[in-house]
């Protein structure tokens, strides 16, 4: 496994779409680094520069403190798991398992590729497939067989790009878990792209968050959830999401909007008075909709919540818990 | 209910059958009545020249008297090797000109045009013209070979050594454009991402050509070969007008020759018997290929 680093890295397509712009960032060693973003961020790109898919326009790629930059995708030795499957169609799992063995540059003998495939087949639950033909699997085989494909190796770095989302809730749970025990086993190098915040959250080590093209904060999953540096970060995690709302409604008349997370609203005490619009009852929590001057307002409340909609009733905001943003939507740090 | 009402004249089965007689007619008219007609002439002694002489019943005796012929023989003979050398060419070379023509490069389209232009052209002109390129003295075709290399002089159809080649070259001219053509889809329909993916997994060319190109293009190329196939087991006209069969009998293949049988010797019932021989070999071959096909591609 190596350590990975990008430095500077644009990219602009067909001279004209910048899809990335001055990209910065380090994955250390053994590290499971989670790109979030919405579609069209840029998150994808990233990952075909790295892997030399795509040819980049400024910057370098270093893998363990050694440009990448100019080689080609077979001798930068990474892995990458498509979104979609791109399993070779006319092979059976077992033959797709193995062909990234059987490279001219590993040339390994067949009982190992053998012990290797079965090895990962079992880990992953695929072994009664081995002799199925590629297509005649379900999409969540399919996607077993891929991430296969990738864990088979070891390389210096494995590119995931949204592996699960085309699974259904169960598997995509599962499989999460799974990955993350794999990479803790494996103690790999993990650049993992999603637009699911629980992946996200789950998952990583570190989280990038990606804007147009722009990498907008870098941090654990604790420090962008705690600590967002913008509005549009605050909003990439957390569910349910975080209220974003005007100064004035608090009487911070210096401060343009502030958000503040649902779990940080409190009802039944407080001085502040708003009417219930709607009830969700989850399970575990229960997400409460308040209509305060106007404003909607969610609150999550622990475990069941009894009322009635239309009620009037007090709530009261955690002052220490409020994020603060500026007329741009930046953070605005207290000092 | 209004509906039904309007319509009330003509049922689903009906109109169905509206769309489907006229070609289901003409089918009847001019496939399967002649094909049966000539299966009952096989059986009886006709001759279509001798008018008000009654056919008689002969049995299997025209059949038996095609299959002992050796000359019958030499025509099938001549036919494989035909065949034989035709599809091989236009596989190889149609193979190699689509992955050539599948990269991306100036002028790739206005090349794919001038390559496919031979097949748009008519067999019997194509027959003419290449009588005039092989011509010995003034043909075009000698002047170049001889121009790598120095044969002196040669006669493409002259020689009954080098006709049966002669036929060969102006077949694959003409027709590597169609196993080209379709290969060429079969190679536009495999994902690029496969590629990407191969890349990622370290294979080499060679790798990606045989894991990914070769058995996504390989069911497009069979049934290339399936079409090329049954059209030069009946190939008549391009070598009528090339070389009329000749010198001797060395590009007689087994359609000219029953062409000969049927309509300057006259001998109805024995050539419909050839006929049918004929009819029943490339379907039953025909078959069996498809079988075949679609193992490979269920593969």
């Amino acid at each position: 496994m190596a350590k990975i680093e990008l430095k500077n890295l644009s990219k602009t397509y067909n001279k004209k779409i910048e899809a990335l712009h001055d990209i910065n960032f380090t994955i250390e060693d053994g590290q499971f680094f989670v790109l979030l973003g919405p579609s069209g961020a840029g998150k994808t790109t990233t990952l075909r520069c790295i892997a030399g898919l795509e040819k980049i326009d400024n910057g370098s790629i270093l893998f363990n403190d050694e440009s990448v930059t100019e080689d080609q995708p077979a001798s930068r030795d990474v892995c990458f798991v498509f979104q979609q499957y791109s399993l070779y169609p006319h092979y059976s799992v077992y033959e797709n398992l193995a062909f990234p063995l059987r490279s001219p540059m590993r040339k390994l003998p067949e009982e190992e590729i053998k012990t290797k495939v079965e090895n990962i087949a079992s880990m992953l639950k695929i072994s009664n497939k081995l002799n199925n033909k590629a297509t005649q699997l379900s999409g969540g085989e399919m996607q077993r067989v891929a991430i296969g494909r990738a864990l088979v190796r070891e390389p210096n770095l494995y590119l995931m790009d949204e592996p699960l989302s085309s699974l259904d809730a169960k598997l995509r749970e599962s499989l999460r878990v799974e990955l993350k025990n794999i990479q803790t086993n494996l103690n790999a190098t993990i650049l993992y792209v999603t637009h699911d915040q629980a992946e996200a959250t789950t998952l990583a080590d570190k989280i990038g968050v990606l804007k147009e093209g722009h990498l907008v904060q870098i941090g654990t999953p604790e420090e962008i959830y705690e600590n967002p540096n913008s509005i549009y970060v605050s909003q990439r995690l957390g569910s349910p999401k975080i209220n974003i709302l005007p100064g004035t409604l608090l009487g911070m008349n210096d401060v343009p909007t502030f958000g503040i997370r649902p779990e940080n609203i409190t009802i039944g005490n407080g001085n502040h008075l708003a009417k219930i619009i709607s009830i969700e009852n989850l399970g575990s929590e229960t997400v409460v909709a308040l209509n305060f001057k106007d404003q909607e307002i969610l609150v999550s409340i622990q475990g069941n919540y009894k009322s009635s909609i239309n009620e009037t009733i007090n709530f009261d905001i955690n002052n220490a818990k409020v994020l603060k943003f500026d007329q741009e939507g930046n953070r605005i740090y207290e000092r | 209910m209004s509906v039904k009402k309007k319509f009330k004249g003509l049922s689903d089965k009906a109109v169905a059958w509206l769309f489907i007689g006229p070609s289901v007619f003409l089918l009847l008219a001019i496939n399967i009545y002649p094909l049966i007609y000539a299966i009952r002439m096989s059986f009886t002694n006709f001759y279509a020249n001798k008018i008000g002489r009654e056919p008689q019943f002969v049995g299997l005796k025209n059949y038996i008297k095609v299959l002992n012929k050796e000359a019958i023989w030499e025509k099938m003979q001549v036919t494989a090797n035909f065949m034989f050398w035709t599809l091989l060419l236009q596989a190889v070379i149609g193979l190699g000109l689509a992955l050539l023509l599948n990269r991306k490069f100036k002028g790739n389209e206005l090349l794919t045009t001038l390559i496919v232009l031979p097949m748009m052209l008519s067999p019997a002109v194509v027959g003419v013209f290449w009588t005039y390129l092989y011509n010995p003295q003034v043909g075009l075709f000698n002047y170049v070979v001889n121009f790598f290399y120095d044969f002196g002089s040669f006669d493409m159809i002259g020689s009954s050594e080098l006709a049966p080649w002669s036929i060969v070259i102006v077949d694959t001219w003409m027709w590597t454009p169609f196993t080209m053509l379709i290969c060429l889809a079969g190679l536009r329909s495999v994902p690029n991402y496969l590629y990407e993916a191969a890349e990622v997994d370290r294979a080499s060319k060679w790798q990606q050509f045989i894991y990914i190109t070769l058995p996504s293009v390989l069911p497009f190329l069979l049934l290339a070969l399936l079409f090329r196939g049954i059209e030069n087991f009946k190939m008549f006209d391009m070598v009528v007008e090339l070389t009329s069969g000749g010198p001797g009998s060395a590009t007689e293949l087994a359609s000219i020759n029953l062409k000969r049988e049927a309509f300057e010797k006259w001998k109805t019932g024995y050539s419909s018997a050839f006929a049918v021989i004929l009819f029943v070999t490339i379907f039953g071959f025909g078959n069996v290929y498809v079988k075949v096909m679609n193992k490979i591609k269920e593969r």
